[in-house]
């Protein structure tokens, strides 16, 4: 599955991308902007200078301010109308006079000057600049006004990123919300605290919620209708054979009115288990009361003696006593006997089946072992899906069993295994691990 | 014998006619509720078979009303409602027994046999489960379509068992109701009396669970 990219990741990478973009344009036209600004300052310093300047004094007989570079200097060369220099400000520096009036860039000493030349009627004046010494002022000037816009980039970074995640922070309540929420539940999502544009959203799974609660309901009323007029028509079919197989002499025609016998007998003991199951499903909890399981463990023990006996299966029971637990007695006895139902099912005449209950360390354990094939490979996986039958062979048993205790082992909090013996003799181990009263 | 049928359902109904004449009983159907209040009124039924989703009047309402006025007919619901609530408000109303359908017809004549049974029961004393009679005056028991005086001990033992059918009882619960107070009890007497009682009336009128004790089934 591609995953979506988020809300929260798009919005970031847009808007800081964004405010990236904008920052450094406008960084970079403030630098041009400074630059070209600086440059013209400093010409028309040139020019200042070109204009004011009189036969002054060489550069020799003035004293150099303390913190000024010889670098920074401005060189002032005049001449006389023949053309002879007749001032020098930075001796030696001999930039040649430029034959127009105006600005021009020079080459002298091995190095680029900035030159303004003023030819006048007995006098030419130039004064000149470095060109790095310019650029160096200029390129202060500009990253001095390009800066603070650089450095605010990050910082709308992170008040973006802060205002987007306080944003999302109650949509992740919302979404913790549905993702915690029970099937069962079916009270509609709160609409306090949901941002306007997520309104309509919310509203609409609010809708969803109650219709899947009314078909979730719908369902289940239709199995268990179905299961309950199925028992009418059934009970008609069962009397009639018993009608029928009354009347019956001892013909060829008694073992396929035992057949059908068994037949209604198997479609009954469905409809029964499809009942249950339903109300099983129902959300509402078990009523919680305490009871002693050893009591009860026996009980369903003594119901599956007399099968035990016409199959000739070898009963034992070895049940600690005292052993109070909590949840709805009818309920766990369906379980046990579901549990021992299907040991004595399984196991051919002459095995052994033991029921046993004890203590662990947090509260009990009660074990059904059975000396019957034992479970085939891969129905470990689908032991207790409904309708799944371990061994479709047997003629009885209607695959809804272990679900039915399945079912009610997870109402109560109980865990249930059902797997081969390990203790070297064929078998099924089926067992139920229940808390204590304390628990 | 004569017995009320109260049953709205066609086939069902037709049925259990059928069953219950080839059984010998002579049966009067009735279809709704309110005829079945009439005819509940009448004290010539042995027994009455009520259905609970009745048109008209409810089961569970013909019930309240006959035992309000004092009808005395033991009274046995066969529903298709199984649920625990239903099967304990038909027996707080004062149904006698509960059959949830489908059921097969000798489950429901031997419950009818065990409620005649056992209003008849309180005036001769016996003990019964659906397989066996234990007379307490007599001691004389049937199981397996044979009949035998039992000897006290043997007697004891089964009516130890019988007084709580379907429950097991341990070894030390049977020996208290067997032998009396400082008795010296050999350790495989029980062992005997049981086999004695099996060799009589079939390894079927007392089941053993092993580790647990003896118990004859309800």
């Amino acid at each position: 599955m591609t995953r979506t990219p988020s809300l929260r990741r798009t919005a970031l990478v847009w808007i800081t991308a964004l405010l990236a973009v904008a920052g450094l344009i406008t960084a970079g036209a403030a630098y041009r902007y400074s630059e070209s600004e600086t440059a013209g300052f400093l010409d028309g310093q040139l020019r200042q200078i070109a204009l004011n300047a009189g036969p002054g004094l060489a550069a020799a007989d003035a004293p150099a301010a303390p913190d000024q570079d010889p670098e920074d200097r401005f060189a002032v060369t005049m001449w006389d109308a023949a053309g002879k220099m007749v001032h020098q400000s930075l001796p030696g520096m001999d930039i040649p006079l430029q034959p127009n009036s105006g600005f021009a860039n020079a080459e002298a000493g091995g190095e680029t000057w900035r030159v303004y030349t003023l030819h006048g009627k007995d006098q030419a004046v130039q004064v000149a600049q470095r060109v790095t010494v310019r650029d160096e002022i200029a390129s202060n000037a500009a990253m001095g006004a390009a800066l603070p816009v650089l450095l605010l980039i990050p910082l709308s970074w992170l008040v973006v990123g802060l205002a987007l995640h306080r944003t999302l922070r109650r949509l992740d309540g919302l979404a913790n919300d549905l993702a915690t929420r029970s099937t069962l539940a079916i009270a509609p999502l709160p609409l306090v605290d949901v941002p306007a544009e997520l309104t309509p959203l919310v509203e609409g799974m609010n809708g969803l919620i109650l219709r899947l609660n009314a078909a979730l309901a719908a369902q289940k009323r239709f199995l268990a209708d179905a299961a309950h007029t199925l028992r009418t028509p059934l009970a008609a079919m069962q009397i009639e054979i018993g009608n029928l197989s009354a009347g019956a002499p001892a013909t060829n025609q008694r073992p396929r009115l035992e057949a059908l016998a068994a037949g209604a007998r198997r479609a009954a003991a469905l409809v029964d288990q499809l009942l249950r199951l339903a109300r099983l499903d129902e959300p509402v909890p078990p009523p919680r009361a305490m009871f002693d399981a050893a009591a009860l463990l026996l009980d369903c023990v003594a119901d599956q003696a007399p099968l035990a006996g016409r199959k000739g299966i070898d009963l034992g029971a070895a049940i600690a006593p005292l052993t109070m637990i909590r949840g709805d007695e009818e309920e766990v006895r369906t379980l046990f006997a579901n549990l021992i139902g299907n040991a004595l099912t399984y196991t051919p005449a002459g095995g052994k089946v033991d029921v046993i209950l004890r203590h662990t360390g947090a509260g009990f354990a009660a074990e059904v072992l059975d000396t019957g094939p034992g479970l085939p490979e891969g129905a470990q996986a689908h032991l207790f899906e409904r309708f799944y039958r371990a061994a479709p062979q047997a003629a009885e048993g209607s695959g809804l069993g272990l679900a039915i205790a399945r079912r009610i082992a997870e109402r109560h909090g109980f865990g249930l295994e059902v797997c081969n013996r390990t203790d070297g003799v064929s078998g099924v181990l089926a067992r139920v691990i229940m808390p204590g009263p304390q628990a | 014998m004569r017995v009320l049928l109260i049953e709205d359902d066609v086939l069902i109904g037709n049925g259990l006619v059928a069953a219950l004449k080839a059984a010998g009983m002579s049966v009067d159907w009735v279809r709704d509720g309110l005829t079945a209040q009439e005819a509940l009124r009448d004290a010539g039924y042995a027994i009455a078979l009520l259905d609970l989703g009745l048109p008209g009047i409810d089961g569970m309402a013909v019930l309240r009303a006959a035992r309000r006025q004092s009808v005395e007919t033991p009274v046995l619901i066969i529903t298709a409602r199984d649920a625990v609530e239903s099967r304990v408000a038909g027996l707080d109303l004062g149904a006698d027994d509960y059959l949830v359908k489908p059921f097969e017809v000798p489950e429901l004549l031997a419950r009818m046999r065990a409620l005649l049974r056992r209003r008849a029961g309180r005036a001769t004393l016996t003990l019964n489960t659906s397989a066996a009679v234990l007379n307490t005056g007599t001691h004389e028991f049937s199981h397996g379509g044979r009949t035998e005086t039992l000897p006290a001990r043997e007697y004891a033992l089964m009516q130890a068992l019988m007084d709580r059918p379907g429950h097991i009882l341990s070894r030390a619960q049977i020996e208290e109701r067997i032998y009396g107070w400082g008795e010296e009890v050999e350790s495989n007497a029980m062992e005997v009396l049981i086999h004695s009682i099996r060799r009589k009336f079939g390894k079927g009128a007392i089941l053993n669970v092993r580790g647990a004790g003896w118990m004859v089934p309800k």
